[in-house]
């Protein structure tokens, strides 16, 4: 009986564990994002035109690295009509790091220049494995005009 | 904007110049498809679009677009219908709030391609797609569209719209 309870209580503190891990991103996933950044001024003109900018494209995430590739389109929120969206592509390998202990976790993206930048995120469909088939982010960063001058949304989705 | 704007660069904080300097990685590609998913059944769609506001002289004029809207996208062969409703205002205003109006409305859609994202032709608008979770039947059960179009108070392509679609 000693045997059972203490291999119950092993179950239990396995399971405590299992539940307090961080889930992971593993595998390949589809993204999509939205970054809405303020334009600032004190008059009717704004000193800075703000930024729309959307994304899709697909991130790969093998051990702590996240690959981002896809195709964005930006242009500045307001405009005289010679600025119109623009698309471009990206690719860019990130670190990444998960912690807390339900959602919404924090997550730490650091790009290889060391830089790097916090977010909520939630994770979703998260299997035995710990990996998430399903997360959003949300956030807020500087595009460079300000201090958090931007907010950002995306969703990964897995293949 | 003419500089490139990188949405993994925007995610650490980084400056839009500094944003040009995407490094090049060694990425692993979708596994590829001998032939194009398919969008079959009903799915629930979120749309979000935006468009700039058009600057005259010194003031910024009422003007541009933000829109969002939760809508039902049912799909036979070639044909599709929306059902829903969105809301909708200019982007900068002094006078007319976020309204709610029925965008019900009915078209065909092609896709073409062999991997993502595919080339999604709709209501006369060509859109980059991402179509995953495919079933053994071929059909996508997770669709993101990415579009430019006009609203015609700007010239060129002054809206930015992304439809995710996820089946019912």
């Amino acid at each position: 009986m000693t045997s059972k309870l203490a291999t119950a209580a092993a179950v239990l503190l396995l399971t405590a564990g299992t539940a307090a891990a961080a889930p992971r991103f593993a595998g390949t996933y589809t993204m999509t994002d939205t970054e809405i950044c303020q334009a600032l001024g004190t008059k009717a003109v704004p000193t800075n035109k703000g930024m729309i900018g959307q994304g899709m494209g697909v991130m790969v995430a093998s051990g702590a690295n996240l690959t981002f590739t896809g195709t964005v389109q930006s242009a500045p929120m307001f405009d005289a009509g010679g600025n119109p969206f623009e698309r471009s592509s990206f690719s860019e390998t990130q670190t990444y790091r998960v912690t807390g202990t339900a959602n919404p976790y924090t997550i730490t993206l650091t790009k290889p220049n060391g830089r790097s930048a916090t977010f909520r995120v939630r994770f979703d469909e998260v299997n035995a494995a710990g990996v998430a088939g399903y997360a959003t982010l949300t956030g807020s960063f500087s595009n460079g005009t300000a201090a958090a001058n931007c907010v950002t949304q995306m969703v990964f989705v897995s293949h | 904007m003419k500089t490139p704007f990188v949405i993994a660069a925007a995610l650490l904080s980084a400056s839009v110049v500094e944003a040009t300097a995407v490094e090049t990685a060694t990425v692993e590609p979708p596994a590829i498809e001998a032939t194009a998913p398919r969008l079959a059944g009903r799915y629930t769609g979120l749309l979000e679009m935006i468009c700039q506001a058009k600057i005259a002289g010194t003031a910024v004029a009422s003007s541009g677009d933000l829109e969002q809207a939760l809508v039902t996208f049912t799909f036979t062969g070639s044909n599709f219908t929306i059902v829903g409703a969105n809301h909708w205002g200019p982007l900068a205003t002094k006078t007319k709030f976020i309204t709610q109006e029925r965008i019900d409305a009915a078209s065909t859609l092609t896709i073409s391609g062999t991997r993502n994202p595919y080339t999604v032709t709709m209501m006369g608008t060509t859109v980059l797609a991402h179509l995953d979770r495919i079933g053994t039947d071929g059909i996508a059960r997770r669709a993101t569209f990415l579009m430019l179009s006009s609203n015609g108070e700007l010239p060129g392509k002054n809206c930015s719209q992304t439809i995710t679609l996820t089946h019912d």
